[in-house]
């Protein structure tokens, strides 16, 4: 009974570990000192497709690698002569993947060695996980080494633990150097001790200027971002990420040197133009009054070709000294100091469009301000030159009057061929489709001209951080090759000769400038008739709340 | 030339008379003969520079001597003058308790906005800009007239 008993107990003992090694998913053999399996587990027999029959004529290295001779590095092997487990990676696609293969000598009661415990573990995923991450460290690594920027790591300490090439070309040191020294050897403590602390809560993303210092003691502007990262155990890492813009400042410095010189020069020669254009005035005055007192004093003895020759001097002295007042115009709008102050535009315009009311008239011209014009920042006296000198230029070449806008070399050189009367109305009907509603639309512009009178549009838009103010005409145009030109004083006086109307854009367009705008002129009806001058004003923080509901008109 | 005496001496002048500051000999003649022009029939005394000017005032502070003082109408007073700075002149004139009564008239090529207010400032009574053209000229000296 006893022995039964004994008997059942070893069969169960017996049936528990055949389980036992069945369930087990790694491979599992016995082998004896021949390289035969005597026992292998379930996970054995479904990877290699045996029966147990099978396995006493075949060597184990047929079985797992296909092979006639063993393994080259076979951990069994080397267990079976060093009597000792041992354990090695093997990668053969004849096992599907890579394995983890351990061997466990195995001994008798009296300690004879008489076979192995052979376990190969499949640890396939697992190599390409590491494998990948591997790759992706090596790319992270070779990204940080190829960096135009120094990019260095360091812990909370400020020890340095990541140095790169850049890093190295920018401060000199060679990593072997600088690994593990503080990153005070190249960035003033101070400045690193308070972005340390900031960037454990935050990112710094902008970036801030720093005073480097280089192996040879030589320091350099630096342009700095830092950012951190927490790793295990509530610790931090900060990268530093470096750029030397020794030449980006220099080069900023010499750009400002060079525009310094540039506008003291410029400044100097304005001076010199302006001090010979004065000094001119002193003899043409003189010229001009002999010539009239040799008129008056030998009038009856000249001849029609002596009164004629006095005429021309007259006349010529006259240009002369139109030019030299129209240089020193124009040189004073750079020279006077500005007014800047918050002044309402549309009293502006209304009060210059109030002043020009008798030509306007004479002209039949139908003026119409659009409503809510901003409130701008600006010299109000020198706005009140901008607006009158464009308006009085629209007025000038509305083209209906044929003396003005025609005359001498303006129509040809300037100003397009008169367009009919026919064509003008075209024009009018077009830019009058939608009614403004100026104050001086309803009242007095309005009397007297039918349909076919010419217009004059004022207006502004709100655009971004700039006011864009229009003024416009249903005159015969300007070609397109003088729009540019038209705003240019010694290139117009030489070139373009403009009777009338004077140097008066170029002054504007000074004026314009010194108020940090631009202006031009623009086509409205791309045909080449009409003109639109526009000119920015930008808007300022007093200014713009003003204006935030300014409607423009679509007519305009 | 027939009305400008230079300053040649320091005798007492009988009668009234103008100053004409004005360095510029062909500007002098020619403001001259627009005077004359205008039937101004006065003295004309040319003074050619500002120190010139400022030693013929000295000279009758020297003597005590301001009865003269009282024959000058007018003065005409360029501004563009050399050793001695038209606004200088005025200076000088306005800031002498002795002088300052007599009107200034500033005659000048400058136009400049500064100028003409920190001549008015001073104390200038009228400020004619030298137009370029003689023609206008002469209708601007006919403010001269007010004065004498």
């Amino acid at each position: 009974m006893a022995n039964k008993q004994l008997f059942l107990k070893v069969e169960q003992g017996r049936d528990e570990w055949q389980k036992t090694f069945d369930a087990i998913t790694d491979i599992i053999t016995i082998h004896d000192k021949d390289n035969r399996i005597i026992r292998a587990n379930k996970a054995f027999f479904e990877k290699f497709n045996v029966s147990a029959e099978q396995l006493s004529d075949r060597k184990c290295y047929e079985i797992f690698h296909d092979i006639d001779t063993p393994w080259h590095n076979c951990p069994l092997d080397r267990s079976i002569k060093s009597l000792r487990p041992e354990i090695e990676e093997v990668d053969d696609p004849h096992m599907g993947g890579i394995f983890l293969v351990s061997t466990y000598p195995l001994f008798d009661e009296k300690g004879k060695f008489y076979g192995v415990v052979h376990q190969a573990k499949d640890i396939t995923k697992m190599k390409k996980v590491e494998r990948e991450i591997i790759k992706e460290k090596e790319y992270t690594e070779d990204l940080i080494e190829t960096a135009h920027d120094a990019i260095v790591c360091v812990d909370e300490k400020g020890t340095i633990n990541v140095w790169n090439k850049s890093a190295e070309i920018i401060f000199g040191y060679v990593k072997s150097e600088i690994l593990g020294k503080s990153i005070s050897t190249i960035i003033p403590e101070d400045i690193l001790d308070r972005f340390l602390q900031v960037s454990k809560i935050i990112t710094i993303s902008r970036v801030i200027e720093v005073s480097g210092k280089t192996k040879d003691g030589i320091v350099i502007p630096v342009e700095m971002s830092i950012s951190s990262r927490e790793i295990e155990k509530g610790g931090y890492t900060f990268t530093i990420i470096m750029r030397d813009i020794t030449f980006q400042k220099e080069a900023k410095k010499q750009l400002v040197e060079k525009a310094n010189e540039l506008r003291k020069v410029n400044k100097e020669l304005e001076d010199f133009v302006y001090i010979v254009s004065h000094d001119l005035k002193e003899p043409l005055f003189a010229i001009g009054g002999y010539t009239s007192r040799l008129f008056r004093l030998y009038e009856d003895t000249f001849d029609d070709k002596g009164q004629q020759y006095i005429d021309r001097i007259k006349i010529n002295i006259e240009r002369i000294s139109q030019k030299i007042q129209e240089i020193m115009e124009v040189l004073k709008v750079g020279r006077v100091a500005y007014d800047f102050k918050n002044n309402d535009s549309g009293a502006i315009v209304t009060d210059v469009v109030n002043t020009l009311e008798s030509k306007v008239k004479a002209k039949r011209i139908k003026v119409s301000i659009e409503d809510n014009l901003p409130t701008v920042l600006c010299d109000e006296k020198r706005m009140k030159d901008v607006f009158s000198n464009l308006v009085t230029n629209a007025i000038k070449f509305m083209g209906n009057d044929k003396q003005t806008a025609c005359r001498g070399r303006v129509g040809s050189a300037l100003r397009r061929s008169r367009p009919s009367r026919h064509r003008l109305a075209v024009d009018y009907r077009r830019h009058g489709a939608k009614t403004p509603h100026g104050p001086l639309n309803k009242g007095k512009y309005n009397e007297g001209p039918n349909r076919e009178s010419n217009r004059i549009g004022i207006g502004c838009h709100k655009n971004g951080s700039y006011y864009k103010f229009h003024v416009e005409d249903t005159g015969i145009g300007i070609r397109e090759e003088y729009r540019e030109q038209i705003f240019k004083v010694f290139r117009r006086l030489k070139d373009v000769e403009t009777e009338g109307t004077g140097v008066g854009l170029a002054i504007v367009k000074k004026i314009v400038e010194q108020h940090k705008g631009k202006i031009w002129a623009e086509n409205p009806a791309g045909n080449g008739r009409g003109t639109r001058f526009c000119f920015t004003i930008p808007v300022t923080k007093t200014t713009s709340d003003h204006h935030d509901t300014h409607k423009v008109m679509a007519g305009s | 030339m027939n009305y400008c005496k230079e300053n040649e001496s320091n005798k007492p002048l009988e009668e009234a008379m103008i100053l004409l500051i004005e360095d510029d000999p062909d500007h002098a003649e020619l403001i001259i003969d627009v005077l004359k022009k205008e039937n101004i029939k006065k003295e004309i005394v040319l003074l050619k520079d500002g120190v010139e000017t400022r030693d013929y005032f000295h000279k009758f502070d020297l003597e005590g001597n301001y009865e003269i003082c009282s024959q000058i109408d007018l003065i005409i007073l360029d501004l563009n003058l050399p050793k001695l700075s038209g606004i200088d002149v005025l200076k000088f004139i306005k800031n002498n308790a002795n002088f300052s009564s007599i009107p200034i008239i500033i005659l000048s090529t400058s136009s400049d906005q500064e100028t003409i207010d920190e001549a008015f400032k001073i104390g200038a009574s009228d400020y004619i800009i030298k137009p370029d053209s003689y023609d206008a000229f002469v209708e601007k000296i006919k403010i001269l007239k007010e004065y004498c």
